[in-house]
């Protein structure tokens, strides 16, 4: 549904070749591309309109460079003013001078308050330190009890509310147990609540008045469409947020709500979530979203992680093994085992630009089937995994049988392997280093 | 899952990145070959090349980026120039280790005079950063006054919220204030319905839709009192919206098996409890389903509406298989001659393939009992959702056979509009609207309210 937008925006450069500068005229065509992908990925109206027009003021007499096609500059320029418009990247959790910290959190209802509490205090306790955990919404059934078990699967300390009190008194009570704890940070749930709610955002009002959060964040779903800057400005308007979480983030949504809710409050997007687990929380990286919006994949984040868990210098032995053919089991096995520390491999190719996340949704993998490979590998001795040759039928049998497997199993893997390493090796002697250069630095953030 | 189905993909990516193909040879391995390379070491292979490339391409356009000319290099000279820059690089790389061992040597000796130097060089490299930093923010200052010179706010923020202001003023009273006191139908007139349309979540895609085809009909008939557009877009809204779909009803169906899916938090554990109230209301016998076992407290959630809506539950422990739990409600459905059974689900994006199976496996056991069974399965989406509610239902749609949706959360400002598209793409009807969360917050869905309400 969703041709790749860099494809289409070079299309509609297609008449301007060479030299000469970026004009009204000549970017008509490639502003309305970059319309339609924000407005596909749920930016706001006004906010489009905004942005455009700052794209149009700074690519206009822009001299184009022939390093450069001008579907590529003008990328760049889009690229680099969506991430400067989405704000400093990975602002840290404030910690207060006097503890506790008190952090509460807000939004509508079903955002992702009370999973993201239970994220925010791992996040906490796996940094040293000790949170302790308030729920104060009285309103929705069973909300209290949501958060109890979270903190009851942490082993964290809670305030146990009851749906009789009112949300002013638990968070004052709760604030006096925690000084008896010795907890250093608190964390506030708060029923979700629609911004035109009156009186419950009057209730909001209250609890900040009673306790002075440290934090404030608004909570918001990161499929949110147009109302995201309503809903933002309300909350922000009334409670002077300080920052925002973005949820659900782990989903295909292109998350045009961050930009929407960030150029509307100008509060820094602190939080994403990923994901149902409690330790699916990270920080947020405003060039990465940037090319999620504009559906370009994460190709900084990609190298970001490939770059924590291979070495320069690794990489550049393992090319050279390639090229030579010499690519081994081992080192097979040792790619497998890093990229599995990296992520899923759907979640990997799917930060690829190009490589819509719905494009993949069919390619999950059995993590099984790589768990089997690793234990067939790891049945092999040293000398097998260094010359898979040497695999005749005995030691194939005895493979099968060390790892728990059938020998069709081994047969099938070594056959692959073979094949593998025969494309691996064709990929890296046809591939052009000029061409993927150009792609890499209209990508890369500046 | 095979490599083959994603070639497409992958070879659009190889080459756009890396101007190269998955070669013919191995596609044609892929395609004859009595076993296909499975996805998972197809794909490894790939992921572990790719990110050797990048790794090694990102280094070297560091030094590239050091001594780089702006004209443009044919492919050899780029190659060259490549392979020079690395070797100057490594050069570099050696002296400089040499030079640290001797200044190792030296260490003790020279050690105040080369602390007293650096720090000298520090502070005058603070000094020329802070003096380009200064010049690249007057030269970013100036740059759009220079070029644009707009009478308007430059700041963005200000802009925006000058914009919103507009927003609200010009579209309080809908289509009708913007065509008031209009002659003819002009731009700024379809960029204002265009904006209003778009705000009410209808995508781009359809908005374009529907504009084309009413300045269509425009210009075809010959039409020029734009009083009459505000007609045009409802009549082809409701057009869309408001055909009639029969529901089953416990007279055919005994019991009647619902069945409630959806992404994390749009509200089906709420609209069971309001659905399952008003059948109660109707006289029916209702179980309820306590089908997600995984978030935590949703069973306490569920138990808590089943005693607002008075009727009764069937729950395992938290943690336990939803497919026997959907087995075993319907059992008990069957047992004890229930009207009506309705199941939850846990929340789940549809993006995650093994919770996609989880759902399947529950409709099938749910089919051992009742074969016809779930009867209705509705998708709960939530009206503050955008475009991605399209990949909801497109996605939900594979893995269950859809008979309706439901809409929540429209007692706020949100407008649901993206499910125009929906409807008019997948026919599949709208059953109920959410408006609210107490018991009588749930409604049957009626177009012409919903349009009414889009441009209200
Ligand atoms: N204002 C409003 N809130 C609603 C409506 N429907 C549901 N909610 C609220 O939305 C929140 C989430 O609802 P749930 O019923 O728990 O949603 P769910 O889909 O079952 O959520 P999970 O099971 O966690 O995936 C709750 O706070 C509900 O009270 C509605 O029509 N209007
Ligand atoms: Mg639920």
């Amino acid at each position: 549904m969703f041709e790749n937008l860099s494809q289409k925006l070079t299309d509609s450069f297609k008449k301007l070749q060479g030299r000469g500068r970026l004009n009204e005229e000549n970017i008509t065509t490639a502003l309305n591309e970059v319309k339609m992908a924000l407005l596909e990925a749920d930016v706001n109206f006004r906010v489009v309109k905004a942005f455009l027009k700052s794209v149009k003021a700074r690519a206009i007499g822009e001299e184009l460079q022939g390093s450069l096609s001008p579907g590529q500059q003008f990328i760049k320029i889009v690229n680099d003013e969506l991430a400067q418009m989405m704000g400093e990247s990975n602002v840290s959790l404030v910690s207060a001078e006097k503890p506790p910290t008190i952090i509460m959190l807000v939004g509508l209802q079903g955002s992702g308050k009370t999973s993201s509490i239970g994220k925010l205090a791992k996040f906490c306790q796996s940094s040293g330190d000790r949170p302790y955990l308030i729920p104060a919404d009285i309103y929705r059934p069973a909300a209290i009890d949501q958060l109890i078990v979270l903190a009851n699967t942490l082993g964290l300390p809670f305030y146990p509310s009851s749906t009789q009190q009112d949300p002013v008194d638990i968070v004052k009570a709760g604030l006096a147990e925690a000084a008896i704890q010795g907890s250093n940070y608190v964390l506030i749930d708060t029923a979700g609540r629609l911004h035109i709610d009156d009186v419950l955002m009057e209730e909001l009002e209250r609890i900040k008045t009673a306790v002075n959060p440290h934090e404030i964040f608004f909570v918001a779903d990161a499929m949110t469409g147009q109302d995201a800057v309503n809903m933002a400005k309300s909350f922000n308007d009334r409670l002077d947020v300080s920052g925002i979480i973005l949820t659900k983030m782990d989903g295909d949504a292109r998350g045009g709500a961050a930009l929407s809710i960030r150029a509307i409050t100008q509060k820094p997007i602190k939080f994403i979530t990923v994901g149902e687990k409690l330790e699916n929380l990270e920080p947020f990286y405003p060039d990465r979203v940037a090319s999620r919006i504009l559906g370009m994949g994460d190709l900084v984040g990609l190298i970001e992680k490939a770059q924590s868990n291979i070495s320069e210098k690794k990489a550049r032995e393992l090319e050279d093994k390639i090229r030579k053919n010499e690519f081994t089991l081992e080192d097979f096995q040792a790619q497998l085992r890093s990229m599995r520390q990296m992520g899923s491999l759907k979640d990997l190719m799917g930060m690829l630009p190009g490589m819509d996340a719905s494009m993949m949704k069919n390619t999950d993998v059995d993590e099984k089937q790589l768990v089997r490979t690793d234990a067939i590998i790891s049945s092999m001795t040293a000398q097998e995994r260094q010359n898979h040759h040497l695999i005749n039928g005995s030691r194939r049998a005895r493979i099968a049988k060390g790892s728990g497997s059938h020998v069709r199993d081994v047969n099938r893997l070594l056959k692959q392997f073979a094949q593998m390493r025969k494309m691996m090796n064709k990929l890296s002697k046809t591939s052009n280093p000029r061409k993927a250069m150009q792609m890499m630095q209209n990508l890369m953030p500046h | 899952m095979d490599l083959l189905s994603i070639l497409p993909i992958i070879n659009k990516y190889l080459d756009q990145f890396f101007g190269t193909q998955v070669p013919e040879e191995y596609v044609s391995y892929l395609k004859e070959g009595e076993e296909f390379i499975p996805y998972f070491l197809g794909g490894a292979a790939l992921m572990i090349l790719i990110m050797i490339f990048l790794i090694i391409r990102v280094s070297r356009k560091r030094s590239v980026h050091k001594g780089a000319k702006k004209t443009p290099l044919s492919e050899k000279a780029a190659e060259k120039q490549l392979a020079q820059l690395e070797k100057a690089h490594l050069k570099r790389q050696k002296e400089e280790d040499q030079q640290r061992k001797k200044a190792e040597a030296k260490k003790n000796e020279a050690r105040l005079a080369k602390l007293e130097e650096e720090e000298k060089r520090l502070q005058e490299e603070l000094a020329k950063k802070e003096e380009e930093r200064r010049k690249s923010q007057i030269l970013q200052k100036e740059l759009p006054s220079q070029e644009d010179a707009p009478a308007e706010p430059v700041n963005f923020i200000d802009r925006l919220k000058k914009g919103m202001e507009k927003t609200r003023n010009n579209l309080v009273g809908g289509i009708s204030n913007l065509v008031l006191g209009k002659k003819e139908i002009d731009e700024e007139l379809l960029d204002d319905l265009e904006e209003l349309l778009i705000t009410a979540d209808i995508g781009p895609e359809t908005t374009e839709r529907i504009l084309s085809a009413i300045t269509e009909k425009f210009k075809r008939e010959d039409l020029k009192d734009p009083g009459i557009l505000h007609e045009m877009v409802q009549t082809e809204i409701v057009r869309i919206m408001g055909k009639n779909y029969p529901a089953p009803t416990t007279e055919e169906k005994h019991p009647l098996v619902y069945l409630f899916v959806g992404v994390n938090g749009v509200g089906k554990t709420t609209t069971i409890g309001k659905i399952a109230a008003q059948f109660k209301a109707e006289g029916k016998k209702v179980l309820i389903g306590a089908g997600d076992t995984f978030r935590a407290a949703a069973i306490e959630q569920l138990a808590e509406w089943s005693q607002r809506a008075e009727c009764d539950i069937f729950a395992k422990d938290a943690g336990s298989d939803p497919s026997s739990v959907m087995y075993e409600t319907v059992q008990k459905a069957i047992n004890e001659n229930y009207d009506v059974v309705i199941c939850d689900t846990a929340g789940r994006l549809q993006t995650k393939k093994n919770l996609m199976e989880e759902l399947k496996k529950m409709i099938r056991v749910m089919g051992k009992l009742i074969p016809d069974a779930p009867h209705e399965t509705y998708l709960v989406l939530d009206a503050t959702t955008g475009q991605n509610a399209i990949f909801q239902v497109r996605d939900f749609r594979e893995i269950a056979e859809l008979t309706g949706l439901i809409i929540t959360k429209l007692d706020g400002t949100a407008k649901g509009g993206v499910v125009i598209g929906i409807v008019n793409e997948f026919d599949i009807p709208v059953r109920y609207i959410g408006v609210g969360e107490t018991v009588g917050d749930l409604r049957p869905f009626n177009a012409q309210e919903f349009t009414q309400s889009l441009f209200a």
